[in-house]
């Protein structure tokens, strides 16, 4: 993930549930590289927290990979540490 | 009567009387195409007209407190639509008012501020979203409603005022009001986390006109607590 990711992202974030979904290509393992997202919103903060609830659904490991600047802070705030595997 | 199509990206007016110690410029412009460049304008008032070419006063549905020093006023399709947060925070940044390590903390609660008063006041969208069908359902009632006049041209309002050393940032809308009394919802819920980050991130976050307006309190940018350069022409 790139740049921005906030409310209006909303559709591009569907694409994503549906990749998670796709029942002819299983997925075991979702990693999403944060390193260059430069903001996030409550709004997508929201939308991760559906994904990792769509992920546990379907027993798919789900982790956030180097999260840094707001985005790091945004995840700090709202403790994302104790609900999400996030790595460094 | 229509305006004329050369006309162009802006206007810039010069309401006399309207300033105490000096004139007061306002920089009027239309649709969402010239908001980017409008924003840049260095003008202390900005208006943006709507479809009936009405141009609300910026104060006119929110007194303030302490100096005016900058004010917007959008509709809120051009306020969902457009990054106005992100071109704000640098351009407060840039007249010193911001400090560098203020900009993004900034950039979050006016952001929320934002889509707050657009999504649960002027566009009357109660809540959030529970699960992947409430997710569907609630953006597509956003995009619905941001195509309706009654809604979609409904005004955001956008006031930045100083005393001594605070910054206080108002979002005013002009829909339904936000419970003045309801404490903000936990971080880790799928929604309503966006008053919990601007309670974070501030130094105090106030209600006014029947959660109306909500008053957002920063620091002046430390290493200039005293002068406010002036980005009036």
């Amino acid at each position: 993930m790139t740049g921005r990711f906030t409310f209006s992202d909303n559709q591009k974030f569907k694409s994503i549930l549906d990749m998670v979904r796709a029942p002819d290509r299983p997925v075991h393992t979702v990693d999403l590289d944060l390193s260059k997202l430069e903001f996030v919103d409550s709004a997508a903060l929201g939308m991760l927290l559906l994904l990792k609830d769509e992920c546990a659904t379907r027993n798919i490991s789900l982790t956030l990979l180097n999260p840094r600047g707001q985005v790091e802070k945004m995840f700090e705030l709202s403790r994302f540490q104790t609900i999400f595997n996030i790595v460094d | 009567m229509p305006l004329p199509a050369n006309r162009p990206p802006g206007l810039l007016r010069l309401l006399k009387g309207c300033g105490k110690t000096r004139a007061t410029f306002f920089y009027i412009f239309r649709d969402t195409a010239n908001l980017e460049y409008a924003i840049t304008v260095p003008c202390r008032w900005l208006i943006e007209l709507d479809a009936s070419h009405q141009n609300p006063h910026p104060t006119s549905s929110a007194e303030t407190r302490g100096t005016h020093i900058f004010a917007l006023s959008i509709t809120s399709r051009s306020a969902y639509q457009l990054p106005v947060a992100y071109i704000l925070a640098r351009r407060f940044n840039r007249l010193g008012w911001l400090g560098p390590d203020q900009v993004s903390g900034f950039e979050s609660c006016l952001h929320e501020a934002l889509i707050n008063a657009v999504v649960h006041g002027n566009l009357e969208i109660a809540g959030g979203f529970n699960g992947n069908d409430a997710f569907a359902a609630f953006y597509d009632s956003i995009q619905s409603k941001l195509h309706t006049p009654e809604y979609g041209e409904r005004r955001i309002y956008i006031i930045l005022s100083h005393v001594r050393k605070r910054l206080y940032l108002r979002v005013s809308q002009s829909g339904v009001g936000h419970p003045e009394n309801r404490q903000p919802d936990a971080l880790d819920q799928q929604h309503g986390r966006g008053l919990s980050i601007i309670r974070h991130l501030t130094q105090g976050m106030q209600w006014h006109h029947h959660g109306r307006t909500l008053e957002m309190c920063f620091a002046k940018m430390p290493e200039n607590p005293l002068v406010l350069r002036d980005p009036a022409p």
